[in-house]
């Protein structure tokens, strides 16, 4: 049987665990919304997936290379500056959906606004860039606003939520956070808007339940556009 | 663990994060419990009436509605140290395992791939964030050993 140390000893051996642990570029809170919004994008595409769609990814100035290149801030959909990497979302007899991360889209009143993950046709995605335009929400089925905290998930966060979503079209607007925070889900169910908070991979059934309410928006896509 | 060995272990615990460079994580922390726990409490609608002012038989009952309204509590200190310990915990260790998740995606969906980069042009100073398709073992065992430190500590409050 294992002997228990002490607290002091306890205390020593984490803090010397801490320092291999930390990837050094968690030194700073946007690394980990960084890789959260990776991890969401990755829920969404295996939804689509589960629902019968062809996966594939491609740069925005052509086919891709061995490396992703996903951009984590806000940006234009049709910057070249960087081989910024999509995802294609092929259903059969479908028109192709795209996956992007940190792009910018435009709300009904014309303003514009940043997605953390949104998925729209593709058609939209050519006319943003032809034009050098922000897509339109209204030809998004999805838009997901990811939110990576330690501790601390405000209620500021979820009333900004509902400010956004009163503005994005886009068919299916999500608050997904990696912790839970009581007033927040209080005030998106009273709201009625869609959330899932604690998605993290040790919580199987957050992000089940997530994944099933993204494979939904999938369903109602094939509904909707199927001959 | 008495309150006492809880905020003495609090305040060691959020040393080491911030002297570790996760200020930004201890901040957080400060702000939730700055902020307090959320709970409903039962109160009266309207104030007590003086019981020399009432005249039984007339006007209006004395008997005070309840409402229930939310309100703001102080955490104890055990709840302090599980916000610490669960912040910890959801930065160290969670942050790998997404990491491993998203490995584990394109290893199924793409062959002989790289890298994901995660790129953040707000931020020009910082180099990009990189997910290689091998895993670093060394820090996959770090956080592996962490995580069970974590939840010895746990098993002592």
């Amino acid at each position: 049987m294992a002997t228990q140390p002490n607290l002091p000893a306890l205390l020593q051996a984490i803090q010397t665990a801490l320092g291999p642990a930390i990837m050094p570029s968690l030194t700073a809170a946007s690394a980990g919304s960084d890789i959260f919004e990776a991890y969401i994008l990755s829920i969404i595409l295996q939804a689509a997936s589960i629902e019968g769609a062809a996966i594939g990814f491609r740069n925005v100035n052509g086919p891709i290379t061995n490396t992703f290149t996903f951009r984590t801030s806000p940006g234009h959909i049709w910057s070249v500056s960087q081989p910024y990497t999509h995802a294609e979302i092929q259903f059969p007899n479908l028109p192709l959906l795209e996956a992007h991360t940190g792009v910018y889209v435009s709300g009904k009143s014309g303003l514009i606004h940043e997605s953390d993950v949104l998925v729209l046709l593709s058609e939209e995605t050519q006319l943003a860039r032809q034009n050098l335009v922000p897509p339109r929400s209204k030809r998004s089925i999805l838009s997901a606003e990811c939110k990576f905290y330690s501790a601390g998930l405000g209620i500021g966060l979820a009333r900004g939520f509902v400010g956004l979503c009163s503005d994005l079209s886009s068919r299916e607007c999500f608050f997904i956070t990696n912790i839970s925070g009581v007033s927040a889900e209080k005030l998106l169910t009273h709201q009625r808007k869609k959330w899932q908070t604690a998605v993290q991979p040790n919580q199987a059934v957050a992000v089940g339940r997530l994944r099933n309410a993204v494979q939904d928006v999938f369903k109602d896509f094939r509904a909707m556009f199927r001959l | 663990m008495t309150d006492e060995e809880c905020n003495r272990t609090f305040d060691t615990l959020k040393q080491a994060l911030t002297h570790a460079g996760l200020g930004w994580v201890t901040n957080q922390v400060d702000e939730e419990i700055r902020f307090g726990k959320t709970v409903t409490k039962t109160v009266s609608s309207r104030p007590d009436n003086p019981e020399d002012l009432v005249v039984h038989g007339l006007g209006e009952k004395t008997r005070q509605a309840k409402v229930r309204v939310s309100a703001t509590t102080p955490y104890s200190p055990r709840e302090k140290l599980n916000i610490l310990i669960a912040a910890l915990e959801n930065v160290c260790v969670e942050t790998d395992e997404m990491q491993r998740a998203v490995r584990t995606y394109f290893s199924s969906h793409v062959n002989d791939w790289n890298e994901v980069r995660l790129l953040r042009t707000d931020e020009t100073e910082r180099q990009p964030l990189v997910i290689p398709s091998q895993e670093d073992v060394d820090r996959t065992r770090a956080c592996e050993s962490l995580k069970k430190l974590i939840d010895m500590l746990r098993g002592m409050m």
